[in-house]
C-alpha cells in the first residue's frame, strides 16, 4: 500500500512554523515513516516543478504556513490546492494574516519608499526600486509582484482545516498528524484548538473584572498568580481561542491573541474593544480620557495577529485598490 | 543563557538539516535522499536520535525561560518577565553538559566524514567555493567573539582590523545599495563604497557568519572551543579563512562555544536571582541594538514617539549583509562547474545551492517583504550565445 | 454606560484604519425628544454626504 503524501510550504512567514514542526523532535521520524513528505522547501530538496508534475489531489495533506502577500505565494497556494486533497492553514499567519498582516496599515508604495529610499542606511540617489521584470545582458530577471494587502490562505483558496498559533504548539501538531493517520479528521472547516476562550484554560485567580487604570507590561511588575487583566494589563484572553497551554501568561506576559477569535466571535479586535472598555470603571469624561491615553495603540494591540481576518481587513487605501 | 540555547538549537538544525546532507550523502546524490531524513538513515537512528535530542534540549531551555522557543515573549523594556528557579537551573545545567559532549561529537563527525575525505576537503579548500572578502562580527573588549554585547569589528582579507564601531555608529560605516532585480538590498562598507559585484580589497563587500566571527576575533572565550578554533586555522592554512564551506566548520566550533557558555551561565550563582527586571524611568526616542544572530550580525534600529511606540524601524539582518557575497559565490560555482561538453545536471544545481546554503536558508527576514522562496535559474549558453539548457526552480512557467 | 467607553475607544481605533472620526457619532436622546432625534439624524446625514463614500479597504471583490 502506498504511503500517504504530505506537503509543507512557507509563504509570507518567519520560518517559525517549520521550526515548530521540527520541534516534534523524534516524532518527525514517525511522521516520515507514516507518510512521504513530498515537498518541504526548508528541509527537503523538492522544487516547484516536482509539485507541478504531481497528479491533482495526489497530496493527501498540505500544511501551508504564512500569509499571502505576493503573486508567487498566491500562485503556489493555488498550485498546492489543486494537488492536495486536504489543505490546512497552519499557524496564525495562514489563518488570520499574523504579524505580516500589520502591513495592512500601509501600502506597497509606502513600504517601498521607506525601505529603498528613506531608511537611514539606504544609498539610493537614483531611486531604484525592485521591478517585476528587469532586462539584463543575459536575458530577463523577474520578481513576484508584491500586493498592497496581505491575505489569509482562505481568502485565496478553499481551506479544510485551521491550526492557529504563533507557532502552533507541538501537541496540536501531533494531534493533527494522529487524526490524519487514523482517518479521524474532524468535519471540514474545523479550527483545531479549544472551543473555549483562553481565560477558561488560564489558572490564575480571577475575581471581579473592574479596572481603574490600564498599564503596559513594562509599567508594573504584576502578581504572577492573579489575572493580568484584573491588574490592568491588557490581555487578549477573553477574546482569544484557547488550546495553547497558556504559554505566554505562564511566562508572566499577557496573551496577544495568536490563536484568533473564539467560537461565535467574527472580529477579534472589535470584541477586544468591547471587552476592555466594558471592564474599565469610569466616573466621567476624565476617566474615559485617561483610558484612551493609556491604550496607546488600540489597532495594533487588538489586531496584532488578526488584521487580514478582520471585518475591515486593512486601512483604507488612498484611491481605489491596486491589487487585492 | 537563553541566547546560547538559541544558538545551540539553530546551529544544530542548520548543520544537520541543511549542510550535512550534502556531505553525508554527497553533493550530487538523489534529492529524495539528500536531506535530514537521508542523513539519519545513513548515520543510523542512534546518532539521528542524538541530533534530535540535543536540539530538543536547547528548545526546552528556551521554552522554559521564554514562554515559547519560537517567538519568545519574555523580553520587555527593563528586563525579562520571569526569573529562573533553582529546579529549572539544575535541569539546564544537566542539559548543558550533554550539549558540550554533543558539540564535541559533532566536530568529530565533521572531521571523520568531511575532513578525512580527500574529495570533500578539496571541495572546501578549492577555488570555486573560496571568496576573499572583508569580515564583520561582534567582539568583546578582549576581541573574543560575543553573541550578545560588544563592538562591531571589521577585518580585511588579511585579517587586519580596518574599523571598529559601537552599535550607535553603524550608519557611519554601512550603507545599502538597491538593484531592480531584487527586493533585498546590498549592504557595503562606506569606507570603500559600492563598487559592484567584485572581490577583494577594493570592493565594499563584506561577509558575516560563524566563519566571519572567527576571522574577526582573536580567539574564543571558552577553552574547548578555543582549541578547535586553533585547529581549524592550522588545518586551513592560517587566518583568515576564505572558504565559504568552512562556514559549516566554524558553525560547529561556535556550537561548542555556545554549549560551554551555556554550562558556565547555568552554574552562575546569580542566574536564579529573582531580580530580572526594573521599571524604566524614561522613554528613549531612538536606539540601535546589534547582536550576532546564528548566521551573522543583526542590526535593529528604532525611532519611537514619546509613548515609546515604534515610528520608524531599520533592520539589517545577517542574510542581507551576506547578500552581495551570496550572489557572487553562486556565480563562481556555476561558472566553474559548467564545463563544455559535459552534461549539466540536477547535481549541478545542488552544487550551486551548496554555496547558498552555507550562508542561510532564509530570505524571509532579509527583505522586509517576505517573498519566502528564492527563485533560481541557471541558463546555459553555448559559445554562440544560444541557449543549450535551462534549469530552474521556483519560477513560473515560461 | 459601557457605550460611553466603548465608542470613544472604537473611534480612536477606527482613526488608525483611516476611518474619519465624524463617521461614528455617539449621542444621547430620550424617547420623548423626537425633534432632537430628527435634527441629529439630519446633521449626521449631511456630515456623511460631505465626507463622501468610504474610500474602500481592499480585500476580495465580494466584500
Amino acid at each position: 500500500m502506498t504511503k500517504p503524501k504530505i506537503a509543507l510550504y512557507w509563504a509570507a512567514a518567519c520560518g517559525g512554523c517549520d521550526v515548530a514542526v521540527l520541534d516534534t523532535n523524534e516524532k518527525i521520524l514517525d511522521i516520515a515513516n507514516l507518510a512521504d513528505i513530498v515537498f518541504w522547501p526548508v528541509a527537503l530538496d523538492f522544487k516547484y516543478h516536482h509539485v507541478e508534475e504531481m497528479a491533482d489531489t495526489s497530496i493527501d495533506l498540505c500544511l501551508f504556513n504564512g500569509a499571502v502577500r505576493n503573486s508567487e505565494q498566491e500562485e503556489i497556494a493555488r498550485l498546492l490546492r489543486a494537488k492536495s486533497k486536504v489543505m490546512v492553514a497552519f499557524g496564525a499567519c495562514a489563518c488570520f494574516g499574523g504579524i505580516p498582516a500589520l502591513g495592512n496599515f500601509t501600502t506597497r508604495d509606502e513600504i517601498f519608499e521607506r525601505v529603498y529610499i528613506e531608511s537611514p542606511s539606504s544609498a539610493n540617489e537614483n531611486r531604484t526600486f525592485p521591478q517585476t521584470l528587469t532586462k539584463v545582458e543575459e536575458g530577463e530577471l523577474d520578481l513576484p509582484e508584491m500586493f498592497d494587502t496581505v491575505m489569509t490562505l482562505a481568502q485565496v483558496v478553499d481551506v479544510e482545516y485551521f491550526i492557529p498559533g504563533c507557532p502552533p504548539p507541538v501537541d496540536i501538531i501531533l494531534k493533527v498528524v494522529d487524526l490524519f493517520a487514523s482517518g479521524q479528521l474532524p468535519p471540514v472547516g474545523a479550527i483545531i484548538a479549544s472551543d473555549k476562550t483562553l481565560c477558561d484554560e488560564c489558572e490564575r485567580t480571577k475575581e471581579e473584572k473592574k479596572i481603574a487604570r490600564i498599564y503596559r507590561p513594562h509599567q508594573i511588575i504584576p502578581d504572577p498568580n492573579r489575572c493580568l487583566l484584573e491588574q490592568g494589563i491588557i490581555c487578549c484572553g477573553p477574546a482569544t481561542r484557547g488550546g495553547c497551554g497558556v504559554r505566554c501568561v505562564k511566562a508572566n506576559m499577557p496573551c496577544r491573541g495568536c490563536f484568533g477569535p473564539p467560537p461565535g466571535v467574527i472580529d477579534q479586535g472589535a470584541k477586544l474593544v468591547s471587552a476592555i472598555a466594558s471592564i474599565y470603571q469610569s466616573d466621567g469624561q476624565e476617566d474615559i480620557n485617561r483610558m484612551l491615553e493609556d491604550i496607546v495603540d488600540p489597532a495594533g494591540t487588538f489586531y496584532r495577529f488578526g488584521m487580514a481576518d478582520s471585518m475591515l481587513k486593512r486601512k483604507s487605501l488612498p484611491q481605489g485598490e491596486r491589487r487585492a | 543563557m537563553f541566547y546560547c540555547a538559541h544558538m545551540v538549537h539553530s546551529h544544530i538544525a542548520h548543520f544537520y538539516a541543511l549542510a550535512a546532507p550534502d556531505f553525508v550523502l554527497g553533493p550530487t546524490s538523489d534529492p529524495a535522499e539528500r536531506n535530514i531524513l537521508g542523513v539519519v538513515a545513513k548515520v543510523g537512528l542512534e546518532i539521528g536520535g542524538e541530533v534530535i535530542k540535543h536540539r530538543a534540549y536547547a528548545q526546552d531551555i528556551q521554552n522554559t525561560i521564554g514562554g515559547k522557543a519560537t517567538h519568545p515573549v519574555f523580553g520587555l523594556p527593563g528586563g525579562i518577565s520571569k526569573p529562573v528557579t533553582e529546579e529549572e537551573r539544575k535541569g539546564f545545567e544537566e542539559k548543558a553538559r550533554s550539549e558540550v559532549e554533543f558539540a564535541k561529537f559533532s566536530l568529530k563527525l565533521f572531521n571523520d566524514v568531511v575532513l578525512e575525505n580527500k574529495d570533500y576537503l578539496a571541495l572546501i579548500t578549492g577555488d570555486i567555493y573560496t571568496m576573499k572578502s572583508y569580515y564583520m562580527g561582534l567582539v568583546d573588549s578582549q576581541n573574543r567573539i560575543n553573541f550578545y554585547d560588544g563592538d562591531v569589528r571589521v577585518v580585511d582579507e588579511d585579517g587586519k582590523e580596518i574599523v571598529r564601531f559601537s552599535p550607535a555608529e553603524y550608519l557611519d560605516y554601512i550603507a545599502e545599495h538597491t538593484e531592480p532585480w531584487s527586493y533585498l538590498k546590498f549592504p557595503f562598507l562606506k569606507k570603500t563604497g559600492w563598487k559592484g559585484f567584485i572581490e577583494g580589497r577594493e570592493s565594499g563587500i563584506y561577509r558575516v557568519s560563524p566563519l566571519a566571527r572567527l576571522n574577526v576575533a582573536d580567539g574564543m572565550a571558552t577553552p574547548l572551543a578555543q582549541a578547535e578554533y586553533e585547529k581549524m586555522y592550522q588545518t586551513l592554512g592560517g587566518k583568515p579563512v576564505h572558504a565559504t564551506l568552512a562556514f559549516h566548520w566554524a558553525r560547529l566550533i561556535e556550537l561548542l562555544y555556545a554549549a560551554e557558555r551555556l554550562l558556565d551561565l547555568s552554574q552562575d550563582k546569580e542566574i536564579t536571582s529573582p531580580e530580572v527586571r526594573t521599571i524604566p524611568t524614561a522613554t528613549p526616542d531612538e536606539g540601535v541594538g546589534i547582536v550576532e544572530a546564528p548566521r551573522g550580525t543583526l542590526i535593529h534600529h528604532y525611532q519611537t514617539d514619546n509613548n515609546g511606540i515604534v515610528q520608524k524601524a531599520n533592520l539589517i539582518v545577517a542574510t542581507c549583509h551576506n547578500y552581495p557575497a551570496m550572489n557572487m559565490s553562486i556565480k563562481k560555482v556555476a561558472q566553474a562547474a559548467i564545463k563544455k561538453g559535459e552534461e549539466v545536471s540536477e547535481g549541478l544545481l545542488n552544487m550551486v545551492e551548496m554555496a547558498f546554503r552555507a550562508y542561510d536558508p532564509c530570505f524571509g527576514c532579509a527583505t522586509h517583504t517576505l517573498p519566502g522562496q528564492m527563485p533560481m535559474e541557471v541558463t546555459i549558453y553555448d559559445s554562440q550565445g544560444e541557449v543549450v539548457r535551462r534549469l530552474s526552480q521556483n519560477l513560473p512557467d515560461r | 454606560m459601557k457605550a460611553a467607553r466603548r465608542i470613544p475607544l472604537m473611534k480612536k481605533m477606527l482613526a488608525q484604519f483611516g476611518i474619519e472620526e465624524e463617521r461614528v457619532r455617539l449621542d444621547w436622546v430620550s424617547a420623548s425628544e423626537g425633534d432632537r432625534f430628527a435634527q441629529l439624524v439630519n446633521e449626521m446625514t449631511e456630515e456623511i454626504r460631505r465626507l463622501g463614500p468610504f474610500s474602500g479597504n481592499g480585500g476580495k471583490a465580494d466584500d
